[in-house]
């Protein structure tokens, strides 16, 4: 189906890059064959072109298309679910060098950015100019292009949604090399999310917000999981508009604290030990605005069956729960020998039941599974972990996650969670998605892509 | 009852501090004043003494108004009772001055059994004050504590590890005594948000220079301190060197040949 990267093709690639920037053979790097996802295989890429600019980037797709090459594109190849891997082989567009912020329009609060801009350097673009960026997956050293074609969300989206949010328009390259600016229509809305399987994204303009004077964090420990979701969405429901509303399985605590020395988050209360965390951000124009939201809060305490409710309203405190958080992710390889993850996205008042599922059937595997999710968004970070063999486990997580992966469907919602399909996840979005659903995916694939040469191996 | 004082400080978030390579200033614009992280360990061991034994607990800073805000902070995980010792006149202290300073003060609220410091500040870093502390108030001294193990009440007495670079030392001390504490066995306390709100209406005593009887204003102060900062500036840093990652030894290689050839 695909043509092998022929020495006249790379020859033809030099005359556009130059030699410096076509890498071949033993010089290809082997970071270039995976990206984060755990126990991923390795693929290597028979080239790899490292683009500068959007002309560039149409003349390669032009040549590719011609010679039915596959290119799949790669930006800082922090990806959990695959994506950004040559499965295909073929050629890897590395868009890592175009990382020039192009401008601010101060007046429509639009940053202009090339997609290989750190969404760390993004949200510092942003704060330069006294403004913010909210969407924040976790990986702050991911790219903003890897972020926009995976609609990266994180926890924050309850308030402030995802990438495609915040995407005011995009310039894009087809497969055939067309250049096109979108910012509206059905094209626009397909690429953002699709994992470089229907275009290129080259330059991106981002919307940016004001950023909430004051802030505080609480945390509500719960002696159950249920309790623990229910009281998010009363909270949510209330009114209290909070960013953040992120349920903490105090085995994920636990397990994270240990690694790090520092749980942070309470494990035990009274002598008993707590079942989950609710940690809630609160936002308001002043610190009096704040208070008064915790005041009012307060007085729901026991609506909430909370055992408690605990406060981070200093910048120490407030630090020391996000570096505490981002050690679920973080540690789970340094903890264990063996570790995995499942990220779904579910409807908000099922994320107790998946997490029920999945601790129940982890345990029937001997796999010590671990959770920790965005309520209200309904992303949910399903983590399992073992000391058991290698090739043990893979068999083990790999029935794990086809159960829960099935239990999603069920649920009704959407196994891409945050991190996309990849090609981690594609044996199991057909049986998640409806017929509809999967043949609107493939038409419009087959449509931006006719020849499938963008991220063959991928999605669909 | 023991009666226990805990001394903090209000110091700059560093994490956000930058310093102005023209002037050598710090610039402090924009910067949020924390509480001193250690003092919050030092803090956490205080309360786990309360718990344990009984005790009512005491809190004292130096420092600008606004520096009330980290009492409350304290006062929100347990501390009952609050003092901010806030005067111009008591401005552009060095350590000897601060801590007479703070004695002065301190001993107008009595004696204490047990004082907790933080083993030293961000901003500082001298290490200074715990020792100094113990001199004036005339009690035993015990740094790089760790753990407070056991406290005989009746007698007087207790006995506290220490944290040494060649194991742990264990010490039997009489009161009072004053501790400068590692963070180790001490995790900072979160507050509750029951306490957060108590803590807001809590009241928070301040002394000026006139209101501390005796106080000999020559000891205070920019008068009362022997050490000057004449200038301060950020120390030259080495260029920093160039890591080579091409993802490939080989690539690697490639890349180091061509820069030296360069």
């Amino acid at each position: 189906m695909f043509e092998k990267v022929s020495t006249d093709v790379i020859a033809e690639l030099k005359g556009i890059f130059g030699e410096k920037r076509v890498i071949t053979g033993d010089m290809i790097g082997a970071d270039f064959a995976h990206d984060e996802l755990p126990g991923g295989a390795a693929h290597m890429p028979e080239a790899v072109v490292e683009a500068a600019s959007t002309e560039e980037v149409a003349a390669l797709m032009k040549l590719c298309s011609a010679a039915k090459i596959p290119v799949t594109v790669r930006g800082a190849g922090t990806g959990q679910a695959g994506g950004s891997v040559p499965v295909e082989g073929g050629l890897v567009l590395s868009l890592k060098g175009m990382d020039q912020v192009v401008s601010f329009d101060e007046q429509a609060r639009l940053l202009t950015v090339q997609p290989g801009v750190l969404l760390q350097d993004v949200k510092a673009a942003a704060e330069e100019h006294g403004l913010y960026y909210p969407p924040d997956p976790g990986e702050k050293t991911a790219t903003i292009g890897g972020n926009v074609s995976t609609n990266a969300a994180g926890p924050c989206a309850l308030k402030y949604g995802c990438t495609r949010d915040y995407v005011q328009d995009a310039v894009i390259v087809l497969s055939d090399g067309t250049v096109t600016r979108l910012s509206s229509g059905e094209a626009f809305a397909s690429v953002i999310g699709s994992e470089g399987t229907l275009a290129v994204i080259t330059e991106i303009s981002l919307k940016l917000i004001e950023k909430p004077a004051a802030d505080a964090i609480l945390l509500f420990p719960f002696m159950d999981t249920e309790s623990c979701v229910k009281a998010a969405d009363t909270i949510i429901n209330a009114g209290f508009a909070p960013a953040i509303a992120e349920y903490m399985d105090t085995d994920i605590v636990e397990f994270a604290g240990n690694v790090t020395g520092n749980p942070v988050f309470p494990i035990e209360m009274d002598g008993e030990r707590v079942a989950a965390t609710l940690m809630v951000t609160i936002e308001g124009d002043d610190d009096d605005a704040v208070m008064e939201t915790m005041e009012a809060i307060a007085e729901m305490a026991e609506d909430l069956e909370c055992l408690d409710i605990l406060v981070g309203d200093t910048p120490t405190m407030k630090r020391d729960f996000w570096d505490a958080h981002d050690a679920f992710h973080t540690a789970m390889e340094s903890g264990a020998k063996c570790a995995n993850e499942i990220n779904v996205t579910v409807p908000s008042q099922t994320v107790a039941e998946l997490v029920s599922f999945a601790k129940d059937l982890g345990a029937e595997k001997a796999l010590k599974v671990m959770a920790y999710a965005h309520v209200g968004s309904g992303g949910v970070h399903i983590h399992a972990v073992s000391d058991c063999a290698k090739e043990e486990f893979a068999v083990a997580f790999a029935g794990f996650a086809e159960a829960v992966y099935a239990k999603v469907a069920e649920l009704g919602g959407d196994i891409g969670g945050e991190y996309g399909v990849g090609y981690a996840k594609k044996a199991y979005l057909k049986a998640a998605l409806s017929e509809v659903d999967y043949a609107k995916l493939a038409e419009t694939k087959a449509s931006l892509d006719p020849a499938g040469i963008l991220n063959p191996g991928k999605v669909i | 009852m023991l009666k226990i004082l805990v001394c903090v400080k209000q110091v700059p978030d560093v994490d956000q501090m930058r310093m102005d390579p023209a002037t050598g200033n710090l610039i402090r614009a924009g910067v949020p004043a924390i509480l001193n992280p250690l003092d919050a360990n030092a803090l956490s061991a205080a309360v786990k003494v309360k718990e344990t034994y009984g005790a009512e607990i005491t809190l004292i800073t130096m420092g600008p108004p606004n520096a009330e805000a980290v009492l409350r902070e304290c006062l929100a995980v347990g501390a009952d009772k609050a003092i901010l010792v806030s005067d111009r006149a008591f401005g552009n202290a060095d350590t000897l001055a601060t801590s007479y300073s703070i004695v002065s003060a301190a001993k107008q609220a009595g004696d204490f059994d047990l004082i907790f410091c933080g083993k030293e500040t961000l901003d500082g870093a001298t290490g200074q004050m715990g020792s100094q502390l113990a001199e004036r108030f005339d009690a035993a001294q015990v740094t790089s504590a760790s753990l407070i193990k056991e406290i005989d009440v009746d007698n007087n007495k207790l006995v506290v590890e220490r944290e040494l670079e060649t194991g742990i030392e264990t010490l039997e001390v009489s009161m009072p005594c004053l501790f400068t504490m590692e963070k180790t066995n001490y995790p900072v306390r979160i507050p509750s948000l029951k306490g957060k709100l108590a803590a807001k209406k809590a009241p928070v005593v301040t002394y000026t220079a006139n209101d501390i009887p005796g106080l000999d204003r020559e000891r205070i102060g920019d008068a009362g301190s022997p050490t000057k900062v004449p200038r301060m500036f950020p120390p030259v840093m080495p260029e920093p060197g160039v890591i080579i990652d091409e993802g490939s030894v080989e690539a690697s290689v490639a890349k180091l040949f061509e820069l030296i050839k360069d």
